[in-house]
């Protein structure tokens, strides 16, 4: 039985603290509770702290990459593409070169291997080379020794483009093209000569049948605006190819593996002589994960001047990069029997993968797979496409391929409830996965979930039963629920390499380094690490330093993606640390003639369970575990589990664990001018435990403030293919005002293979807000919103369809 | 990409005078600087800035607000009688919602713009003088030379408006601009009657602020480039007016209006209505007035181009301000508010919006 524990933030930032306890004993008496190395109570788990790096970065101590200096520096600035599809003809950088100042101009003839995040799809180039995909492309780059002769060289460097038609609809992207007109020589292979870069189609179980024999069957086609991620910190990276021969880059990456992999590919050089070092990471939200062009032009610029440069961009040029949300259009039918029991699922998704491929594969599958939870799906579906098209790059962003086509469904949930006459959170319930069962088809392997548990409870609080249905004409409540993994259960790049390794290391003075390359990008990962060394080794948080920057000192993770690193880098330094707590209980019994396995870890001793008196500290087992021998070190690690089976493209999705969320919003709908004001959301999300509830709960706040700006504000707008609102003053990001109290509940269903029961919370709690708004939105005005952002004028336009039309 | 600030030569004059001067030296290469928060983001953008910047932000004169109290008028010969309250150009528009003095209307007005932090700096002479915006000149000088410019920075075509109907002819590449006035303040200074005090090297004088603003988005002012907004003039007679406003924008903080509604009555002993005037900010080149209680039968220009004059405004004067004849003046702005596509929300939306913020506004004014 989960245990539920609620806590509330209002807009003051005052606590309430609902009060209902996660007594340690509760837990243990629980005969499903899991078999776990360290049973509660505990010292460092499950308590509230701030994050490790909180202090450095609320008194501006924390340095970013555009913060460093280093003598000699030079500053670069890219030349971008002011066509959106156009063949190079002609590229002069002359004029640039003799400018006083400048250092070095490259473009990209000096780089052209291919890379990208994806193996499957190594489709960029650091600059474009023959051709431009989009306005804002990088086209050459300059060094010089000022950001003002840089930014004014970049418009001395002459191309001359010849135009090309542009692919600025999806559907266009669709059909067959000339060689000429395909944005990639490298398409997916049913479809050679169009601009599809991947097509999934899936079908399982009775689908048509389903269909055919349902009582309810609601449908519709969904569309959703790109959307950018809106990190705080611009792009901005410092490379310098250093005297011995080596490149150094320092860069706010999530992913500093893969950038690690994609340089050397790029800069032909073994990856021993590149070092990555993670910078402070100002935001990342899936906006960093990928290897960029920006990294390989300060590389190739470090290469030709043999002087640092840094290059920092401005926020259009980051919302050029994007990486962001796709625009989708994804039509969906769900089939019910009379029971309100979900029967069937068929789904299309088309989706708008701009310039390049990054993540897109997996973006792809993910639109349609992750629809096989939370409910349980007997016949299932899928066509999927995702198209190159002439605008910036689509990727991976917070509840990555899993929001847009979950909206879909979770207002089909309502529509079909609203028709078999129940309510739409007994409709979810009669539907929800169990505990402890396989998906039919991809085998999804649930462990833990608590999703029942929290939808009665934030049921409960928001006083649902009162609500729904029950409320004036311009107020609704509404139901939202999803479910995300925890981490991938496969790496992207196949090899036996465990997803996770940890380094700890410990010396006479007591310090203790975690090292790993679990990127730090405001999630509090290196939090979580410390918590997990901290907690197995009895000791305080003040003596864990986590170095997780350079690829030289830390041993390879796959880093912040996904919502991997809690449960695998975590489980990795749980790993780790088991390892010292063996040498310091061998050394606690050598100390005290005590056996070693009956010593506990807490308060900074080690302590004899039976004779608590038999005692030594920290300190002492230490010293004595390290005589003749020195500093105590450790390598842990994790590797998922074989999951899954075996079909093509079968491993998307596959996680060692998933989260679970159900969302309850109230809002306010103004019917004369279509605005819509949250009122309050209730958030009950399973994390399976909550290492540090406050990381959780600011997590969860996190998900649903991005979430709502997605679901009412939020869009990137195009003029052809120009972005027209690259900046934040157009790009409507909620501010305090747009946001309303949210109360967080955390359902802790301790997941068996999660470090002491942990899985993740900071995506899966994205996804459910969105719908929560829209069917709040039909609970209010009686009308559903088919486009997202549910911005005023569209909620306006479809209560006066509502109202033209009668229906 | 370009969003560095160029260079430029700043001018610190401490008077009136000495600024007046400097104005007259540098014979139009030059911008006046007062708290910068629109100017200067131009600047970053590449958007006509020029090679001296003259701030007014230590002519301490420019900021103060004072009551017209027993005080004798300005000496300046002016159009317009001696007031109730006269703002300095440059007060910070903090300052300006903070002072009980003003008018709670205006303080509500000038709370609602921007941010916070914005205010801090932001004056009310800016906010009147700010310039016009649109998607298509708002943007950095690698966007702009993407599209190919446009006739209010460095090129020679509009792309809101690319053809127009001109004496039933239709025109390809008119030399107008139709950027959006966004400016909250000036329509709500409008319905009170508000006048300024101009000052520049030709001397100073004092114009009803309707008569300030030009129907065109680049040639924005009737006025000469180079006279400074000393004061903003509040009259004693709208004291006793009931005004109001309200504004329209994706989000309650930091967004610019995509559509304003001020409006100011007054009423008879009877309570039948003597006067009322409607501003509407955001919908047009300029900010746009209707006088409804004037002699004249006309309301007050709006758009020398869009609208349609064959749409009468109701008559109000005398008339009790009832739901009927609400419902008539909301329809009439309504159907003369012409917003353009170029800021954000879709001008069929703000029109209809016209309607119904002006139908609130007004029905909260008669309720009193
Ligand atoms: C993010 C953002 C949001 C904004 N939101 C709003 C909004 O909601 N509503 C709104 O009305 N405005 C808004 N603004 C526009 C503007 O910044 C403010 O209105 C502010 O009041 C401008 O004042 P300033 O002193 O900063 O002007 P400045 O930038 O100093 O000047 C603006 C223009 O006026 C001229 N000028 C300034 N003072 C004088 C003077 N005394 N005499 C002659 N010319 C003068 C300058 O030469 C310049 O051309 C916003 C701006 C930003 C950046
Ligand atoms: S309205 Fe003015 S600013 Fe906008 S495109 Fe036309 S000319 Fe340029």
């Amino acid at each position: 039985m989960p245990i539920v524990r609620t806590s509330g933030l209002t807009r003051n930032n005052q606590q309430l603290n609902r009060g209902i306890p996660t007594g340690g004993d509760e837990r243990a008496a629980d005969s499903k509770a899991p078999t776990l190395t360290q049973e509660p109570p505990f010292n460092i788990i499950g308590q509230r702290m701030p994050l490790k790096d909180a202090f450095k970065k609320v008194t501006g101590e924390g340095v970013y990459t555009d913060d460093m200096k280093f003598p000699g520096m030079l500053y670069a600035r890219i030349l971008r593409s002011t066509e959106v599809h156009a063949k190079i003809k002609r590229i002069d950088t002359s004029k640039a070169e003799a400018m006083p100042g400048v250092r070095a101009v490259v473009t990209g003839k000096d780089a052209p291997n291919k890379f990208g995040v994806l193996p499957v799809s190594n489709d960029e180039t650091a600059m474009a080379i023959d051709k431009v995909i989009y306005a804002g492309e990088p086209v050459a780059a300059v060094a010089a020794d000022s950001e003002d002769i840089a930014a004014a060289a970049v418009w001395a460097i002459e191309v001359e483009y010849e135009p090309l038609q542009a692919f600025l609809k999806p559907k266009d992207s669709l059909k067959e093209t000339t060689p000429e007109l395909q944005l990639h020589d490298k398409v997916d292979k049913a479809f050679p000569k169009s601009n599809i870069h991947k097509a999934v189609d899936q079908e399982f179980g009775e689908v048509t049948t389903a269909f055919k024999e349902a009582r309810s069957t609601p449908n519709g086609t969904f569309l959703f605006d790109g959307i950018n991620h809106g990190f705080t910190e611009p792009h901005a990276v410092l490379a310098h190819w250093d005297a011995d021969e080596r490149i150094i880059l320092y860069t706010p990456q999530q992913v500093p593996h893969y950038t690690h992999r994609a340089l050397a590919k790029v800069l032909e050089l073994p990856m021993h002589r590149i070092n990555v070092v993670r910078t402070m990471v100002g935001g990342g939200f899936g906006g960093k994960s990928d290897p960029f062009p920006h990294e390989m032009i300060a590389c190739l610029l470090a290469k030709r001047t043999r002087r640092p440069i840094k290059l920092t961009m401005d926020r259009e040029e980051t919302f050029l990069v994007n990486r962001g949300r796709h625009p989708s259009e994804i039509k969906v039918a769900l089939a019910f029997d009379a029971d309100g029991k979900l029967t069937g699922m068929d789904s299309d998704a088309l989706i708008d993968g701009g310039s390049v491929g990054s993540f897109g594969v997996v973006s792809t599958y993910y639109n349609g797979v992750l629809s096989n939870g939370p409910y349980y799906l007997p016949a299932f579906r899928y066509h999927g496409k995702r198209v190159y098209s002439n605008r910036p790059a689509s990727g991976a962003m917070r509840g990555h391929g899993s929001v847009n086509p979950r909206y879909a469904t979770e207002t089909l949930m309502d529509m079909a409830a609203v028709e078999l006459g129940l309510d739409p959170c007994e409709l979810r319930m009669r539907n929800f996965l169990p505990e402890n069962c396989l998906t039919p088809f991809h085998k999804f392997r649930i462990t833990s979930n608590g999703i029942r548990e929290g939808l009665q409870e934030v049921m409960r609080l928001s006083d649902w039963k009162n609500k729904w249905g029950k409320m004036p004409y311009g107020r609704g409540i509404g139901v939202g629920c999803g479910f995300y993994i925890s981490g991938s259960a496969l790496p992207i790049h196949w090899n036996k390499l465990p997803q996770s390794t940890v380094h700890l290391k410990i010396d006479m003075d007591g310090g203790i380094t975690v090292h790993s390359l679990a990127a730090e990008i405001g999630q509090g990962s290196d939090t979580v690490l410390a918590q997990c060394v901290a907690e197995v080794l009895g000791v305080n948080m003040d003596r864990i330093h986590v170095r997780s920057q350079e690829t030289d000192l830390a041993p390879i993770d796959l880093g912040s993606y996904s919502s991997r690193v809690t449960f695998m880098a975590g489980n990795a330094a749980r790993d780790a640390a088991e390892k010292i707590r063996a040498d310091l209980a061998a050394a606690a019994s050598k100390l005290t003639g005590q056996p070693a396995k009956y010593f506990d870890f807490t308060g900074e001793k080690v302590v004899c369970r039976s004779k608590p008196s038999v005692a030594v500290t920290f300190m002492e087992a230490l010293h004595e575990a390290q005589a003749e021998r020195g500093a105590l070190i450790a390598s842990g690690c994790y590797q998922a589990p074989p999951l899954g089976t075996e079909f093509k493209g079968s491993n998307a999705g596959l996680s060692p664990s998933y989260s679970f969320s159900a969302y309850i919003c109230e809002l306010e709908v103004d019917p004369e001018t279509g605005f819509v004001q949250p009122l309050k959301i209730w958030a009950a999300h399973d994390c399976g435990r909550a290492l540090n509830p406050l990381a959780v709960e600011g997590q969860l706040e996190g998900s649903i403030h991005m979430g709502l700006g997605q679901a009412l504000t939020e869009q990137m707008r195009y003029r052809g293919g120009q972005l027209l609102n690259g900046n934040f003053l157009d790009y409507k990001i909620p501010t305090p005002f747009e946001t309303p109290e949210m109360e967080i509940v955390i359902v802790e269903s301790i997941d068996p293979e999660g470090p002491f029961g942990a899985k993740e919370c900071g995506e899966g709690g994205l996804a459910p807000i969105i719908p929560a708004v829209g069917n709040a939105i039909y609970d209010a005005v009686g009308v559903r919103m088919y486009e997202v952002p549910m911005t005023p004028d569209r909620v306006l336009r479809a209560i006066e369809d509502k109202k033209r039309l009668g229906k | 990409m370009t969003m560095l600030m160029p260079a430029f030569e700043l001018h610190q004059p401490k008077t009136l005078d000495e600024a007046v001067k400097l104005i007259a030296a540098f014979k139009g290469d030059f911008d006046i600087l007062s708290g910068g928060t629109d100017l200067l983001p131009n600047y970053k953008c590449g958007l006509n800035a020029h090679k001296n910047v003259i701030s007014l932000q230590h002519i301490a004169e420019l900021r103060e607000i004072r009551t017209g109290k027993g005080d004798s008028p300005q000496k300046e010969k002016g159009t317009v009688p001696f007031s109730g309250l006269e703002i300095g150009g440059g007060v910070t528009l903090i300052q300006l919602e903070r002072d009980k003095n003003v008018p709670a209307s205006v303080r509500d007005c000038a709370h609602h713009v921007a941010s916070p932090l914005l205010r801090e700096s932001g004056t009310v002479g800016g906010n009147l003088m700010q310039d016009t915006r649109c998607h298509f000149f708002n943007q950095s000088y690698f966007w702009r030379r993407t599209l190919g410019y446009c006739l209010k920075a460095d090129g020679d075509r509009c792309h809101v408006v690319p053809n127009l109907n001109e004496g039933g002819k239709n025109v390809l590449n008119t030399k107008v601009c139709v950027a959006t006035n966004c400016s909250d303040l000036a329509p709500m200074f409008m319905v009170l009657g508000a006048s300024v005090l101009l000052v520049g090297p030709q001397g100073s004088r004092t114009i009803p602020l309707t008569q300030m603003y030009a129907g065109d988005g680049i040639e924005r002012f009737a006025i000469k480039r180079g006279e400074i907004l000393a004061k903003i003039i509040l009259p004693a007679s709208t004291a006793n007016w009931r005004s109001g406003w309200k504004k329209l924008a994706p989000r309650q903080s930091i967004d610019f209006s995509v559509l304003g509604v001020a409006a100011a009555l007054e009423l008879a002993a009877d309570k039948s209505v003597k006067s009322l005037r409607v501003g509407l900010g955001s919908v047009d080149v300029r900010p746009v007035m209707f006088d409804y209680g004037a002699k004249s039968d006309q309301p007050a220009p709006t758009s020398y181009l869009f609208v349609d004059p064959a749409k009468a405004p109701p008559q109000v004067a005398g008339k009790k301000l009832d739901e009927a004849l609400i419902n008539q003046i909301a329809d009439h702005v309504k159907t003369c508010a012409s917003p353009k596509l170029n800021v954000p929300m879709e001008p069929a939306y703000r029109k209809k919006m016209a309607g119904v913020l002006t139908r609130r506004l007004l029905t909260e004014l008669a309720a009193g």
